[in-house]
């Protein structure tokens, strides 16, 4: 069957482009549990396998994938220490059963191959790993006790079983939207198919096809629709009400409520099979006008199917035939020349009885078994191989390490230079590679308890670790769901840790990268912690560039302090507050509070302001993830102020100034290109570094943040951004453990940064 | 992506240049690891970076949907491959190039993705070769790299991309092709 969705429109959630403030008072988050991060020497040895040489290898979708000794040298892999015979591939700690092509030589040559069968990350309540895009295997060639596919091939002729069928069951899931949802953690990964809305049928369609169904031994196609109840209206009864139809047939209504998971279960009647049909849901006509959204995630399809392979480069079925008993011994028909029939079960791979057979003869087992027929041309290449020559041994940590740079391999270059650069001051540095800690701890898999884990880790080793940097951007969409036609889609480089808080009631909670450096109980900061979002080493050296002009220039030294709000009085009182405790250290702070109703001009007054040179820049109002907004809370009335294009319009080269914000999401590092992301990675202009909340904040809370952050600013026993940083959180710790706001404050950008401020 | 800025710069011409405020840092006495960063006319360079030509491959040459002979099968930014082959026009590939991508996403039709080929002919001679064959697999936008055949270079060249083997249960198979690159 398959599914194709017409939908090319992004969505993306409103809630985060509109800031509104004075939100839920009280700021409770679920606290994570440290003891779930304590780690332990046992931890470092879990994963035996990357002790030695190794090559890590991505999979991406199901499929059957080879990887020839070519492969593996243009991964930089030595061959010549390569015994073919002692291959071992291995995926989440299990050995996974691999064909060998190579002709009994001592080393592997670059035609020879290996071929298996790769998956996705499989998840639990998902169908993939949440946080994961790809699957990860370990390919090995140390001592172990190989696991290998055997050929065999059966003289066809045994059982004639041209006419059978068997019960297929297929699942079709196709990722392309991601919505935030407020439902608890491991309810569900966020990621969807489609989306239906009462009142609204336009192209939300997906084709729905039936390969090979035999009406001989059914009058009907079942199929499971899993459901996802979007909206939630208090006193609706039902939540949720939608009609399926395919084609335009009605084929049964869901009806359920809540936001949850509901499995709709119908079927389609033989007599309405056609090639092109399509599925759809749709509200009944006198819910039009309700509120009411449910989301597709995936469809079950199952049905009698012709055991014909249709010539396919790549088939895949059962031996759960109709009709039939097992074991039996037959040929399967419609295959290519050349195909071979992959048992994984057994651990047989079928051969043609000749080269051009069209059919490949198989023997099931007494229970069904699955299968995959394959052609050369249907086998897939994989889609990354990393070489580890000598291993990958993290437990060992330097004692002395005062800052830890966790990079991604993508931005390696540019986090070594970073590194290098604060070692030549001085500071004694330590750095890991995300994927080196993933594979130790995780199998290779993304997670953000594995990396918590080595940075505790490195906290109890090294006494004196104040800093930590996480050099690499993160991404909601890990899915590549709402980006598919982007030529260089937003990767999760460093994973986000996800803080589930009814405080920001639209998105259930935000990404939260203060939990890496807090090793005790509710959530408190033990060492400063950065993030400089780079995707590549391009962005990376262009933000370190900024940096060392910065700190070795010293141009903001004796900029000024702009302080920045709205029309509101309340807020422009904060400002006046922040504006007499800043006087003294600048020899001029500015207010500036924009006027709606001018609001092209104000923001030219302000980008105006920045490129005379900015050293402090404190805001205070309304924001989104990709805005400042000016105007009365009704986000109606409220006009853009600055946003990432006009970030893009500076003229500020060497002078850049720290921008603090007490506004919402303006440090949301897990949107494509937040604004406070945009500040700190455009090239020659922007900002240094960037202090606000990724969630949606209060602004009076937030200023009782900040007016402390910046008085500890002003004090010049504090040399550094990330002692500034911890300090007032230090300073603010409530003992109440469920008080997550102060904490969470985050900083985009360099955690050592060397402050530069007027003598 | 930001561009390189002056990405030739001498390295004996590298000095760590006065800072009219402040000595700039060196790295530490003693030292044997080269300077991170040196300051030239107030530009900072970053050492191993800057100074270093970048290998990365510039684009020599891409073609984009409007670059195709089928302009009603531009979609969104990109060309849609289905039944029909699309046919570029005709253009010159750089003498420099070494490899060519192709920039594509598709759908998955019964569990597997379409399977393409890439045919380029000499405009002059009308001798035409395959230079790829394979899958397009990937949901979302990839680069699929394969290197250009020695004969091309320099020469008037048309691309054809088809599908092969169209469904036989006549599912949809579509590649949305967003450009080729030469690098």
């Amino acid at each position: 069957m398959s599914f194709n969705s017409h939908i090319f429109m992004r969505s993306r959630v409103l809630w985060l482009l509109v800031g509104i403030l004075w939100c839920t008072p009280s700021l409770k988050a679920a606290l994570p549990e440290e003891s779930l991060t304590t780690p332990t020497l046992a931890d470092f040895s879990a994963n035996q396998v990357i002790r030695g040489p190794y090559a890590r290898i991505g999979v991406k979708y199901p499929g059957v994938y080879r990887i020839t000794g070519r492969d593996l040298e243009s991964a930089g892999v030595d061959l010549s220490g390569i015994v073919p015979s002692r291959l071992t591939l291995w995926n989440r700690g299990e050995q996974v059963r691999i064909l060998v092509k190579a002709p009994t030589t001592p080393v592997m040559r670059p035609d020879d191959y290996i071929e298996f069968i790769g998956d996705i990350p499989r998840g639990s309540f998902s169908t993939a790993l949440p946080g994961n895009l790809y699957n990860i295997y370990f390919l090995s060639w140390g001592d172990g006790n190989p696991l290998r596919y055997e050929e065999r091939t059966i003289v066809s002729g045994e059982d004639d079983l041209t006419t059978a069928a068997f019960h297929f069951r297929g699942h079709v899931e196709q990722d392309q939207r991601f919505f935030y949802l407020n439902v608890p953690l491991g309810t569900t990964d966020g990621f969807f198919w489609i989306g239906y809305y009462a009142g609204h049928e336009e192209a939300n369609k997906v084709s729905l096809e039936f390969p090979g169904f035999d009406r001989r031994y059914a009058d009907h196609v079942d199929l499971n629709f899993r459901l996802f109840g979007q909206s939630n209206v208090p006193g609706l009864k039902p939540g949720h009400k939608f009609s399926a139809f395919y084609g335009d047939e009605p084929i049964g209504t869901a009806v359920f409520d809540g936001m949850q998971y509901f499995d709709f279960e119908t079927t389609v009647p033989a007599s309405l099979i056609a090639p092109g049909k399509q599925v759809t849901f749709r509200a009944p006509k006198d819910r039009e006008g309700v509120v009411d959204s449910i989301l597709l995630d995936w469809v079950n399809v199952r049905y009698p199917r012709q055991l014909d392979a249709a010539r396919k480069d790549e088939f895949w079925f059962t031996s759960d035939l109709l009709d039939r008993t097992l074991p039996q011994t037959f040929p399967l028909r419609g295959t290519k020349p050349g195909a071979r029939v992959y048992s994984i079960q057994e651990g047989l791979v079928y051969l043609p009885a000749s080269r051009h057979a069209e059919s490949v003869t198989i023997q099931t087992l007494d229970t069904p078994t699955s299968y995959v027929a394959v052609t050369d041309n249907g086998v897939a290449p994989v889609e990354f191989i990393h070489s580890r020559p000598m291993g990958t041994r993290l437990s060992e940590v330097a004692k002395d390490a005062e800052l830890l740079v966790v990079f991604h391999p993508r931005v390696a270059r540019a986090a070594k230079l970073y590194a290098d650069y604060r070692k030549a001051e001085g500071l004694r540095v330590t750095m890991v590679s995300v994927d080196d800690v993933f594979d130790t701890f995780s199998d290779g898999l993304i997670t953000d308890h594995a990396l918590k884990l080595y940075i505790r880790w490195v906290g109890q080793n090294a006494r004196g670790l104040r800093y930590l940097t996480l050099f690499g951007d993160s991404s909601f969409d890990y899915r590549e769901s709402q980006n598919l036609d982007d030529e260089s889609p937003p990767q999760t480089l460093i994973p986000i840790h996800w803080v589930v808080s009814p405080s920001t009631p639209g998105t259930g909670g935000y990404a939260d990268d203060n939990w890496y450096g807090a090793f005790g109980r509710g959530n408190k900061p033990n060492i400063a912690v950065g993030r400089i979002p780079a995707n590549d080493d391009d962005e990376g050296m262009a933000y370190i560039r900024k940096l060392i002009e910065y700190e070795q220039l010293g141009l903001s030294r004796n900029d000024k302090a702009l302080m920045l709000s709205s029309v509101e009085k309340s807020f422009q009182e904060l400002v006046f507050e922040a504006r007499n405790k800043m006087a003294d250290g600048f020899t001029t702070v500015t207010t500036l509070f924009p006027e709606t109703n001018q609001a092209d001009r104000e923001v030219q007054k302000l980008r105006d302001e920045i490129t005379s040179g900015i050293q402090i820049l404190y805001y205070v109002g309304h924001g989104g993830s990709f805005v400042w907004r000016v105007g009365p809370t009704d986000y109606k009335q409220q006009k853009d102020l600055f946003t990432p294009a006009d970030v893009g319009k500076l003229d500020n080269h060497g002078h850049y100034p720290i921008v603090v914000a007490s506004s919402c999401y303006t440090t949301s590092f897990n949107e494509v290109e937040s604004l406070g992301e945009a500040l700190i990675m455009a090239p020659d202009k922007g900002a240094i570094a960037v202090l606000g909340t990724p969630w949606k904040a209060t602004v009076y809370e937030s200023h009782s943040f900040n007016i402390k952050l910046l008085e500890y600013y002003l004090d010049k026993t504090f040399k550094r951004l990330g002692d500034v940083f911890l300090a007032s959180k230090k300073t603010l710790r409530t003992n109440q453990d469920e008080i997550a706001e102060f904490q969470t404050f985050t900083l985009i950008g360099d955690p050592c940064l060397r402050l530069e401020r007027s003598r | 992506m930001m561009v390189r800025p002056l990405a030739a710069v001498i390295l004996s011409l590298m000095v760590m240049a006065a800072c009219h405020r402040r000595k700039p840092d060196a790295p530490q006495s003693g030292s044997t690891e080269p300077p991170v960063f040196a300051l030239r006319d107030g530009k900072v360079i970053l050492q191993g970076w800057d100074d270093v030509a970048n290998t990365s491959g510039a684009i020599l040459l891409r073609l984009n949907p409007q670059d195709f002979e089928q302009q009603e099968e531009i979609r969104g930014g990109n060309i849609i491959l289905q039944k029909r082959p699309l046919n570029t026009r005709v253009f010159v590939v750089p003498e420099s190039a070494k490899t060519m991508v192709l920039v594509a996403r598709a759908e998955m039709n019964e569990g597997a993705f379409p399977r393409v080929r890439v045919s380029a002919a000499d405009a002059d001679s009308g001798d035409s070769i395959a230079v790829y064959e394979g899958f397009v697999r990937s949901l979302s936008m990839a680069s699929i790299v394969f290197p250009v055949p020695f004969k091309l270079a320099g020469k008037q060249t048309q691309l054809t991309l088809e599908i092969l083997e169209p469904n036989p249960t006549g599912g949809r198979r579509v590649v949305f092709v967003r450009a080729f690159l030469f690098r």
